[in-house]
């Protein structure tokens, strides 16, 4: 009977709803959040308007979701989980998982992205790309930002404070975005990893930024792969690599969710 | 009659005048004893009657239809033997036997559905005399000797006009051999992909299966590594030694390569596509040859231009040549030539050039090419302007080669290449410090080709970000002293309309 | 009803809780009092969910505060010393918001803002408002669901006495309705006759009991009039083995309770 009880208020709805309410609202009145839609329809118009063709259109998303996308995904991430740090010790002594502080603010701003995500991609639409190429485009995107909604999350959640979670949240993005990239770059050039080339194309594959970069310049702008094709690895990659970025976006965005609960769980005051 | 035509084409391409005037008049005793012959009793009729009778019913059928229809009336041969010089034939629909040799300057008229089948060996249509022209017809069957350079149509004489003729099903398309003023116009050519198998196989399962010799040139992911499958295709045109040809408007496909160019001069090739071949173009020591306006798509490697000089190459697309080592144009050992307005994407290796010396290279658009322009060693005073290298996942290769004798920019107009940073205060259209274009991956390309995927990193755009602002030591690169912004042709067509305005 | 047995809680090496034990019972306040870093926040910090203790049990209506945090949680309300919200949502959002996780009625939102006189300021920011203010939106998120069990820490730091004295009232009403109330203060003396029972708090346990209808004015008093039992041998302090630097001195080892709680003084 107990136990019935517990469960019903671990998955009644109405936490859900309470969770996402307050989110866009917090969001809603967001200055950064505020901009971050408005850079985003300009980026949209941008690329529809400079695009030369669909491609460069759909080339001009990708350079938006790699630089501009990720770091306000990340920023946002942060800023939820730090405007709510001190009101912690009252969250917390209500009747809910800890975990579902954690879920609900990343479902419910991932939801926001993917509003504000669609509003920047219609444009593209009137520039002739294809409906089909921009989902795919726009799916992607959104799971980019998924993964590092989680990363800023798991940023705010662990640091102490705002400026620390931002310190910390900034490393992470320029690691991913220049710092793993340039290792791999001079590591190419030492014979003892020349010969485990699998081993460096893994690296770079298990980096979410990678990944989507790859996907889009093998898939999405058709350039041709054949001559990195040479390791067995690294073909499937080059093949699979649409399947590769949901698959490497769906474990970044779980594992950094989790450890964003586990880390709230554990959190006392 | 066979052997003794691939004789007389053999005696042709040697050249010797003589044997070649003693062959045509054994051809025409030979031509005269075959007229007595019926053609359903010729040696290859009675083999598909009696071999694959069953299996290829309906074609034997439909030609059985035609040979009765056409009992007691004369041969092509015939036809073009006893017609004066400069007459018109008009060839009726339905298969006509070849092979032919024409050997006075009268016109083949092909109605509708005209076709002049060979007998898998030697050439169908040989063209031995000036001013003959083939139009409208549909040739195919030719032999399938590469040694013996067996053609659907084979010409020896000048001035030849082939046009708006579909060819299919033999060895090369059109070899011109030693000709000039030749007229190739709007035909079709499709090389032969595949071969029937010999009859005891092709029994099988009640009918003929054909054996895939190969698979489509172009749909491979390696395709170079097919070359040797690909070399048993003939060429779509085959040149050589020729003056003053005109290829214009053809569409080639599934041959080895599209255009084949030898010692030959003073032509011009316009308006083809060429697709699905090995080379789209495929050209050695010819000189003062313009082309324009072909494309070249889909193709194993590209196009290929060697050892040669003084060309225009001028409005040509060179777009997805995508395979393995595959280039949209190779520019070998070749001078003093002009590549104009080109549009070279989506390649594997947009533009190579390598051992070239003062060339102009003008206008064109190098993009969303694996390798955007490869420079190789021993390439002095080539001159680049106007050209776009945007979009390419590496934009130069140089490998340790000196780049620095060629001139990057002209008359104080560079190239547009892909950069962060458009400095651009004078707004002229071109970017006010120079531009720095890195190889940053050098041989790591080859050493270790999964550095590739690197490409378009935002850590080696950084890199090459500092580097247009300071050189990083020991990486090669091509500084562009006038880079152009994407204004630039803009802005100069509106200086070019105040100009005209004021000077009128 | 609220139990706690032997609670012993270190943050790196140093023992904040060093045992403690009390109960509380419904229809009563029960105060806790005691000086600064004696241990009272983070015990009704350990009764609200917010700390897992290294050791010993604590229960609220017969649940584990560990074992079954979130049923526990799901009949007490938790006023911390400072309570702090959201800054960019108004009060009425921060109350809709608990509202909407606790199952109440949003009406009861409204109702709440107008018990504590902050109608007019619903539909401000919270980072705009005052410290009293603040303490005040606090108190109407405790009251908002109803529950059963009251914890407040330090209360009414803020507040102006008018208001404290309204809390004590409210907090009495809501005792006689049959709830628990328990309180951490350390002014005692404004608590003077309002709770049923007190208990003192010093070095992480719970000392002893005084009465709450007499309580001191500070601390000093208490100390000084403990000295005094002492010399008359009416004090025996409840725990031999961890007071012996106290001021208390150790008399009468057999007064230490089994239980844990600390023995009851006159």
């Amino acid at each position: 009977m107990e136990m019935n009880s517990t469960m019903s208020l671990h998955f009644h709805p109405r936490l859900l709803r309470a969770l996402f309410g307050r989110e866009f609202r917090a969001a809603l009145i967001n200055r950064y959040f505020q901009v971050f839609c408005a850079l985003g329809l300009m980026g949209g118009i941008a690329a529809a308007v400079f695009g030369e063709d669909s491609n460069a259109t759909a080339v001009f998303y990708v350079q938006i979701a790699i630089y501009f996308v990720s770091l306000f995904a990340l920023l946002a991430g942060v800023g939820s989980a730090q405007a709510e740090r001190e009101e912690w010790q009252l969250l917390f002594t209500q009747p809910l998982p800890r975990a579902w502080c954690v879920l609900g603010k990343f479902c419910a701003l991932l939801c926001m992205f993917g509003g504000v995500l669609l509003v920047m991609f219609v444009p593209g639409l009137f520039a002739g790309s294809s409906i089909h190429a921009l989902g795919q485009l726009y799916l992607e995107t959104l799971l980019l930002a998924a993964i590092f909604l989680a990363c800023g999350l798991a940023a705010g959640y662990f640091a102490h404070d705002r400026a620390q979670a931002l310190i910390v949240g900034m490393s992470v993005w320029l690691l991913l975005l220049f710092g793993l990239d340039l290792v791999a770059l001079f590591a190419a050039r030492w014979s003892a990893i020349q010969n485990v080339p699998d081993f460096w194309v893994a690296l770079l594959m298990f980096n979410p930024l990678d990944s989507f970069r790859i996907n889009a310049l093998f898939s999405l702008q058709q350039i041709p792969a054949e001559a990195a094709n040479k390791t067995a690895l690294a073909g499937w990659w080059i093949a699979h690599s649409g399947v590769w970025f949901v698959a490497v976006a769906v474990f970044w965005s779980v594992m950094l969710v989790i450890l964003s609960g586990l880390r709230l769980q554990r959190w006392e005051e | 009659m066979k052997a003794d035509c691939l004789r007389i084409a053999r005696l042709w391409r040697t050249g010797d005048s003589e044997s070649f005037r003693e062959s045509r008049t054994f051809l025409k005793t030979r031509q005269s004893s075959q007229d007595v012959e019926t053609p359903g009793k010729s040696s290859s009729r009675q083999y598909a009657e009696t071999s694959t009778l069953q299996a290829c019913a309906p074609r034997i059928i439909a030609t059985l239809f035609f040979v009765t229809t056409c009992a007691g009336a004369a041969t092509i041969q015939q036809r073009i033997d006893a017609a004066a010089p400069n007459e018109t034939i008009r060839i009726e629909s339905g298969v006509h036997p070849g092979s032919i040799v024409i050997s006075k300057p009268v016109t083949l008229l092909g109605e509708p559905g005209a076709e002049i089948r060979g007998n898998g060996s030697g050439n169908v249509v040989t063209i031995a005399a000036d001013n003959v022209t083939l139009r409208g017809l549909r040739i195919t069957g030719s032999g399938l000797q590469l040694s013996d350079d067996d053609a659907a149509v084979f010409v020896v004489a000048n001035n030849a006009t082939i046009e708006n003729c579909t060819i299919a099903d033999s060895l090369h398309g059109i070899y011109l051999k030693k000709v000039s003023g030749a007229q190739i116009l709007n035909n079709q050519i499709q090389g032969k992909t595949s071969v029937a198998q010999a009859p005891a196989e092709n029994m099988t399962a009640g009918k003929p299966s054909l054996l895939e010799i190969e698979k489509g040139v172009g749909q491979g992911a390696e395709n170079c590594d097919t070359t040797v499958v690909a070399n048993r295709r003939g060429n779509g045109i085959h040149q050589w030694n020729c003056e003053r040809n005109l290829i214009r408007g053809n569409e080639i496909s599934d041959a080895r390569d599209g255009i084949y160019f030898s010692f030959t001069n003073n032509s011009r090739v316009e308006n083809n596509l060429i697709r699905h071949v090995r080379y789209g173009l495929h050209y050695m020591y010819s000189d003062a040859n313009i082309f324009e306006n072909n494309t070249f798509t889909e193709n194993a490697a590209g196009a290929a231009i060697m050892f040669s000089k003084n060309m225009v190459v001028r409005g040509n697309r060179f777009v997805s040549n995508r395979g393995y080592r595959a280039y949209g144009l190779i520019f070998q050992s070749s001078d003093n030539s002009r590549l104009e307005q080109n549009d070279i994407s989506e390649n594997a290796v947009g533009l190579s050039f390598n051992q070239c010396n003062q060339n102009e290279v003008v206008g064109n658009r190098v993009t969303r090419n694996y390798i955007g322009l490869r420079f190789g060693s021993n390439s002095d005073a080539n001159r680049f302007t106007e050209n776009i290298f945007t979009g390419n996942l590496h934009p130069i290769e140089t490998g340790a080669s000196d780049v620095s004798g060629s001139l990057w920019a002209v008359h104080g107009v560079g190239n547009l290449w892909d950069t962060e940073v458009e400095l651009d205060l004078d707004r002229d259209g071109v970017v006010d410090v120079p531009h720095r274009e890195l190889d940053l991956f050098g041989i790591l390309r080859r050493d270790f080709p999964a550095i590739a995927f690197l490409s378009e990193s935002p850590a080696v755009k950084l890199l090459r970000f500092a580097n247009e602002r300071a050189v990083i030591p020991g990486i090669s690169s091509i500084e562009d002293p006038a880079p152009l912004t994407s204004r630039f042709w803009r802005i100069r067509a509106q200086r070019a309309g105040t100009s005209a305005v004021a000077n009128k | 009803m609220i139990s706690a047995q032997n609670i012993v809680k270190s943050y790196g090496g140093k023992s904040v809780l060093r045992g403690i034990s009390l109960c509380a019972d419904p229809k009563q306040i029960t105060l806790m009092v005691g000086p600064n870093g004696a241990g009272k926040s983070t015990t009704i910090k350990v009764l609200a969910g917010l700390i897992r203790p290294d050791s010993g049990t604590a229960h609220l209506n017969g649940f584990d505060v560990v074992r079954r945090r979130i049923a526990t949680q799901a009949s007490t309300a938790y006023l911390p010393q400072r309570p702090s919200f959201h800054p960019k949502l108004t009060c009425l959002e921060i109350l809709r918001f608990y509202a909407g996780l606790r199952g109440v009625p949003f009406s009861r939102c409204e109702a709440m803002l107008e018990l504590i006189g902050l109608s007019d300021a619903a539909r401000v920011r919270t980072e705009k408002l005052s410290g009293g203010m603040r303490q005040l939106l606090g108190v109407a998120f405790l009251l908002l669901a109803d529950a059963p069990v009251l914890l407040l820490d330090e209360p009414g730091l803020s507040l102006d006495p008018g208001w404290r004295k309204w809390l004590q009232q409210k907090l009495r009403f809501e005792a006689e309705r049959g709830k628990i109330v328990l309180v951490t203060t350390h002014l005692i003396a404004e608590w003077n006759d309002v709770a049923d029972r007190c208990l003192l708090c010093r070095d992480g346990i719970i000392e002893r009991e005084l009465d709450p209808r007499n309580l001191p004015d500070d601390f000093d008093e208490v100390e000084s009039g403990c000295d005094a039992l002492v010399a008359k041998g009416e004090l025996s302090p409840p725990r031999a083995t961890t007071r012996l630097q106290q001021p208390f001195g150790l008399r009468n080892k057999d007064s230490v309770g089994d239980d844990g709680v600390a023995a009851t003084w006159k």
